[in-house]
């Protein structure tokens, strides 16, 4: 059983863990340095980047790492089902107004000192919401991860008083050839695949750890379909299936 | 013997237990007993347990019996799983994991959510990641399309933070509904209730 935590990492069947993923380390120490800071320092961290650069994969293993509560936040709610939402997802019964369920959530943010993990936050910011999150914040003192857009930190600018509770600002980085080698021993379970051929998706890719994933899952399954075990750089062009890069086919009737 | 899970009565639970000692703060084994359905002997247990893990203080004895009081020392919003010696129980961690990361990725085939779950002290076993899927998606908590490896899942029904339970007789428990989500017909919920050797996991 897994369960037990026994499991030596180089057991069969076993991938090791994400955690070398470039972003998942990142992320991670982001939420540690919140975690371990001195009283005087600010506890909330700020991870952000495009969609597509594993910002998902970065949150679900910290999350599980540290034992935190995770929301993510969409577009329709309303400041009262933020935190009627962040209750349900601590296993509270949700109070009935925004002034209780501030209370509820940091008392038990304190009590159970687990750390806060909101993705999405852009919808928040774009709520003017942010203010429930820096009354949680104040009434905790919990370190909290902040998932968003591109965008968040120049939207979290207009809040003064919420910018400065921040403690670091983390750019997710592009995946490059050694995340996508981690991912290959997830996505090519059953094939080997040459080093080669992962550099050439990473860079074909773009730095998109979502496109590097579809790509290593077709490698393997061609290849398998192809009846062989092994694939490298020469031998995926000469099947001419290409990679998929995530763009459109232009057709050629509307090339000016 | 462990009463399975979903046998279990709403005032014979440690969880029914661990509430009585946050409403009481100050107790005693007897003065449990008595708000109780739960033996002498599990109570005794269960708060020989704590005491050990620092949740729970001997503040007095009291008489020529020695009858302990005890105090609460160190709150938990969910009743602490503890070893005999007071140590943390950490079995059901890896399923808690994998529950945890399909509520983030939403839509997942088996590799993301196997690259997703795993962390260095609970990593995640291929086959125990197919298992699971397996069960949740009879139960009705994924979607599933396409077929064998390279099938998608999605997450439609999340009921709470807690991770379903398998339990030992092949059925579903969610500790969020309190309740067999999987299966659905009584026939064979019968025939679960007659067995009773089951433990739950």
């Amino acid at each position: 059983m897994t369960e037990n935590g026994n499991y030596p990492a180089n057991a069969p069947g076993h991938g090791g863990t994400i955690a070398p993923l470039k972003n998942v380390a990142m992320c991670g120490r982001a939420l540690e340095r919140a975690m371990k800071r001195p009283q005087h320092l600010p506890g909330m961290v700020c991870f952000y980047g495009p969609s597509g650069f594993g910002k998902s994969f970065a949150a679900a293993y910290t999350a599980n790492k540290y034992q935190a509560y995770y929301i993510e936040c969409k577009s329709t709610w309303t400041k009262k089902a933020i935190l009627s939402a962040i209750a349900r997802e601590m296993g509270l019964v949700p109070a009935h107004t925004m002034y209780e369920l501030t209370e509820q959530i940091s008392n038990t943010l304190v009590m159970t000192d687990r750390p806060l993990i909101i993705d999405e936050m852009d919808h928040i910011v774009k709520r003017e919401a942010v203010e429930i999150v820096r009354d949680i914040y104040e009434g905790s003192h919990v370190p909290m991860l902040l998932i968003g857009e591109e965008n968040l930190p120049n939207d979290l600018v207009k809040w003064e008083r919420f910018h400065g509770r921040i403690l670091d600002f983390v750019p997710a980085q592009a995946a490059d050839a050694g995340d996508a080698k981690v991912l290959s021993k997830f996505y090519c379970h059953k094939a080997a695949i040459g080093d080669d051929l992962i550099s050439e998706v990473a860079k074909r890719s773009k730095g998109s750890i979502r496109r590097i994933c579809v790509n290593l899952a077709r490698i393997e399954e061609e290849t398998l379909n192809a009846g062989k075990a092994t694939m490298d750089l020469p031998g995926w062009i000469a099947m001419k299936k290409g990679f998929w890069t995530g763009e459109g086919v232009v057709r050629k009737e509307y090339v000016r | 013997m462990r009463k399975p899970e979903d046998k279990k009565g709403a005032y014979e639970t440690r969880e029914a237990l661990w509430n009585a000692i946050r409403k009481l703060k100050t107790f005693s084994i007897t003065q449990l007993h008595g708000e109780l359905k739960l033996d002498k002997s599990t109570i005794r247990q269960y708060v020989t347990t704590l005491a050990h893990g620092g949740f729970v203080e001997i503040s007095a004895s009291a008489g020529q019996t020695g009858i302990h009081i005890f105090t609460l020392v160190r709150d938990a919003l969910e009743p602490p799983r503890l070893r005999r010696d007071g140590s943390e129980v950490t079995q059901g961690r890896g399923r808690q994991n994998m529950w945890r990361a399909m509520r983030i990725l939403k839509r997942f085939d088996l590799a993301t959510i196997w690259a997703a779950s795993g962390t260095e002290e609970y990593p995640v076993a291929r086959g125990e990641i197919k298992t699971y899927l397996l069960y949740l998606a009879k139960s009705g908590y994924l979607k599933k399309t396409g077929q064998g490896e390279k099938a998608v899942y999605v997450l439609v029904r999340y009921t709470g933070p807690k991770a379903p339970m398998i339990q030992r007789i092949k059925q579903v428990w969610d500790p969020n509904l309190k309740e067999v989500t999987w299966p659905k017909d009584v026939d064979s919920r019968l025939r679960g209730n007659d067995n009773g050797k089951t433990q739950h996991e």
